[in-house]
C-alpha cells in the first residue's frame, strides 16, 4: 500500500536520505537556533508540517484534523469533569475515539475489508457489492493515531490535564523525527519538553550527530545489503527450499532489527540535537530468554501502548475480573490466571498484528505470538517445578544460552511470516523450509548465489559483530558513547572516522543497489 | 507500609529490598504481577483500583503504592 501521495517524494525525504540529513535537518536547526526561545517550538512545528507536506502532500490535513479533534475533545472532557457530568465526559471520550479509529480503519483497512467482504459474497454466488480501491495512506497514520488515542486516554484517566495550546498538541503529534516510524510518545513525557525551545548546545549537537551516523551505519551497511538476499528469496520463493529459506528468514530478522533500530538511532539523534530525549524503542532484544521478554525489549513503545491502553483496561474490566474471581474461588487459581490472560491478550495481539497492516499474514503474526505467550504462561508451573528440582541446571549459563537460542528460533519463524506477501506465501515457505532442510546447503555455495558475495558477508559480519559488542556492553550497564568520549583524542576520532568511512565505503548505495524504503514507514 | 510490603512479597518473593524504587522501571514486576498485586491490594484494603491508576509512578516503590492506597481509601 502506498504511504503517501507520491511515495517517490516520501522515500527521498526519509531520515537516511541526503535531502533530510544535508538539507532539511540543518535548515531546521539553523532557523531554530536563530529564532528566539518563544518562537523555537513554532519553528519545529512549521518544520514538521513542511516535512509532512514533502512526504504526503495534501494528506497533511489528516494529522491536522486529528490535532484539532483531540484538542477539542480533551477540553470537552475536562469541562464535563468539572461539572461532574460523567455521562457527558464519557460521550466526549467515546466520540473522540470513534472518529480517530474510524479514520484509521477507513484509510488503512477499507480495501482489505471490502476485498474480504466480496469474498464472502462470492461464497454465496452473489455479485460482490464493494468496490476495492486502495486508499492513499497519510504517512505515520498508525503512529500518530496511537499517540492521539493515548492522549485522550490520559485525559480520560485524569493522568494529565487537557492541553489548551493547540500548537503544543500539534507539535506532539507531528514532530518530524517521530512521524514516520515512531517512537510512540506519551503527552506526559514529551509534550512539554518539545515546547521548551531549549538551545542547541555543542554537546547535544555532537551527540545527536554521532547517534545519527551510528543508525545510518546499521541501515546502510547491514540492512540495505541484506535486503538483496531477502528480496531474491522472497521474490521467487518457489525456487528455494530448506536452509536457503531459513537463511533468508534469519537475514530478514537481522535486516529488520538493523533497519528499525538504526532508524530509531537517527530519530533519537535528531531529537537530541534539539535537547529532546525521545523514548527508546529497543533494549537489546536478542538477549531475551523468553518471547514475552523479547516483546518487552523490541518496539518497546508499541508494547507499552498496548499494555497501558488495552491490556490493563481489559484485564481490569468487571467481566474479566468476575470470571477470574469465580474460578479462583473454586480453587482453580492457575486456570483463572490462564483464562484472564487469554481474555486480555487475545484482543491485544489481534490488534498488534493488524496494526502492522491489512494482511492475513500480519493477523497470523499476532496470533502466533498470542499462542506462544499463552503457552509460556500455561507452562509456568512446570518450569518452576523443574527449576526447583534441578536448581543448578536452572541457574546455569548454558540453560540461559539455550533459552536465548530458542527465543531466536521462535522470533525468526515469526519474521518469516511477517515478511511474506500474504499468508499463503508464508505457509508455503515455512513448509518448504522444513521439508527441504539439508545442512549441506550451508557449505555447497547455495548461499552465495542469492545476490551477495563473500565480501558482502564479511562486511555484514564485521558490522553485526560491532553492534553485538555494543549491545553486550549496554546489557552490562555501560554507556558506550560516554566511554568513547573519554578515549584519548586520536583514538576517539579514529572511532568516529571509522564509522563515517564505513558508511561511505561499505554502505549499500549507488550502482548495483536499489534504494530501500524504511520498512516501518509502511505501517 | 508493612502490609503492602507483605502483599508485594507474596506476589513477587524475589523482591528483597523494601526501598527499591524501580519495581516497574527495573522490570521487577511484569504486567501479570501488577495485576495480581492489584487484586490482592483491592481485597486486603477494600478499595477499587481503576486502570488509570496503573502507572509506573504509582507502582515503582512500596512507598508510592502505599500513597496510592491511602489516597484511594480516603476516597479522593
Amino acid at each position: 500500500m502506498p504511504w503517501c501521495s507520491g511515495s517517490d517524494k516520501g522515500s527521498r525525504m526519509a531520515y537516511h536520505t541526503a535531502l533530510y540529513l544535508v538539507l532539511f535537518l540543518p535548515a531546521v536547526c539553523l532557523l531554530y537556533q536563530l529564532a528566539g526561545v518563544r518562537f523555537r517550538p513554532w519553528v519545529l512545528l512549521g518544520g514538521s508540517l513542511v516535512f509532512y507536506w514533502c512526504v504526503s502532500g495534501a494528506l497533511v490535513l489528516y494529522p491536522l484534523a486529528a490535532v484539532l479533534l483531540i484538542h477539542d475533545v480533551g477540553l470537552w472532557m475536562e469541562a464535563a469533569g468539572k461539572e461532574k457530568d460523567e455521562r457527558q465526559r464519557k460521550k466526549a471520550f467515546v466520540w473522540g475515539l470513534a472518529v480517530l479509529l474510524g479514520i484509521l480503519v477507513w484509510r488503512k483497512y477499507g480495501s482489505f475489508l471490502a476485498a474480504n467482504g466480496n469474498r464472502v459474497w462470492r461464497l454465496f454466488s452473489l455479485e460482490p457489492p464493494f468496490s476495492v480501491v486502495p486508499a492513499l495512506l497519510p504517512i505515520g497514520i498508525s503512529f500518530y493515531t496511537l499517540q492521539a488515542v493515548g492522549y485522550l486516554g490520559d485525559v480520560w484517566y485524569k493522568r494529565i490535564p487537557a492541553e489548551r495550546n493547540v500548537g503544543r498538541l500539534g507539535l506532539f503529534l507531528t514532530f518530524f523525527p517521530c512521524i514516520m516510524e515512531g517512537p510512540i510518545c506519551r503527552y506526559g513525557q514529551t509534550g512539554h519538553v518539545l515546547w521548551e525551545g531549549r538551545p542547541i548546545t555543542w554537546d547535544n549537537l555532537t551527540k545527536g550527530v554521532q547517534r545519527i551516523f551510528w543508525g545510518l551505519a546499521k541501515k546502510m551497511i547491514v540492512a540495505d545489503r541484506l535486503n538483496i538476499l531477502v528480496q531474491t528469496v522472497y521474490g521467487k520463493d518457489e525456487s528455494y527450499s530448506g536452509v536457503v529459506i531459513g537463511a533468508a528468514a534469519c537475514c530478514y530478522t537481522i535486516q529488520l532489527y538493523m533497519e528499525f533500530s538504526g532508524c530509531m538511532d537517527m530519530v533519537a539523534g535528531s531529537g537530541e540535537i534539539f535537547g529532546i530525549c525521545l523514548p527508546e524503542n529497543f533494549c537489546q532484544p536478542f538477549f531475551s530468554k523468553t518471547v514475552p521478554e523479547f516483546w518487552r525489549r523490541w518496539h518497546i513503545t508499541l508494547g507499552a501502548w498496548f499494555k497501558d491502553y488495552m491490556f490493563y483496561p481489559i484485564s481490569m474490566s468487571p467481566a474479566l475480573r468476575g470470571f477470574g474471581r469465580r474460578l479462583s474461588g473454586k480453587g482453580r487459581r492457575r486456570l483463572a490466571r490462564l483464562g484472564m490472560s487469554a481474555g486480555a491478550l487475545f484482543p491485544v495481539w489481534l490488534c498488534n498484528g493488524l496494526w502492522h497492516g491489512p494482511r492475513w499474514s500480519f493477523l497470523f503474526f499476532g496470533m502466533y505470538y498470542f499462542m506462544l505467550i499463552l503457552l509460556s504462561i500455561g507452562a509456568e508451573p512446570w518450569v518452576e517445578r523443574w527449576k526447583a528440582k534441578y536448581p543448578v541446571m536452572g541457574n546455569h549459563g548454558v540453560f540461559a544460552g539455550v533459552q536465548i537460542v530458542r527465543t531466536w528460533i521462535l522470533v525468526v519463524i515469526g519474521e518469516l511470516f511477517f515478511r511474506a506477501e500474504g499468508l499463503r506465501q508464508g505457509i508455503r515457505m515455512f513448509c518448504s523450509m522444513i521439508r527441504g532442510w539439508r545442512f549441506s546447503q550451508l557449505w555447497d555455495k547455495s548461499l552465495l548465489e542469492l545476490g551477495l558475495d563473500r565480501m558482502d558477508f564479511v562486511v555484514i559480519g564485521v558490522m553485526v559483530g560491532a553492534v553485538f559488542l555494543v549491545s553486550v556492553l549496554n546489557e552490562r550497564g555501560r554507556d558506550v558513547r560516554q566511554e568513547i568520549g573519554r578515549l584519548p583524542l586520536p583514538l576517539r576520532w579514529g572511532v568516529y572516522y571509522g564509522v563515517l568511512f564505513g558508511i561511505c565505503v561499505f554502505g549499500a548505495y549507488g550502482e548495483g543497489y536499489v534504494p530501500v524504503d524504511l520498512i516501518y514507514a509502511n505501517f | 507500609m508493612e502490609d503492602v510490603w507483605m502483599i508485594l512479597r507474596q506476589v513477587e518473593p524475589d523482591v528483597d529490598d523494601m526501598n527499591c524504587g524501580e519495581l516497574i522501571d527495573g522490570r521487577i514486576l511484569d504486567s501479570f504481577s501488577v495485576l495480581e498485586l492489584i487484586g490482592r491490594l483491592e481485597d486486603y484494603f477494600e478499595i477499587r483500583i481503576s486502570p488509570g491508576e496503573v502507572t509506573a509512578a504509582n507502582f515503582n516503590s512500596v512507598r508510592s503504592i502505599c500513597a496510592m492506597v491511602q489516597r484511594l481509601r480516603q476516597g479522593e
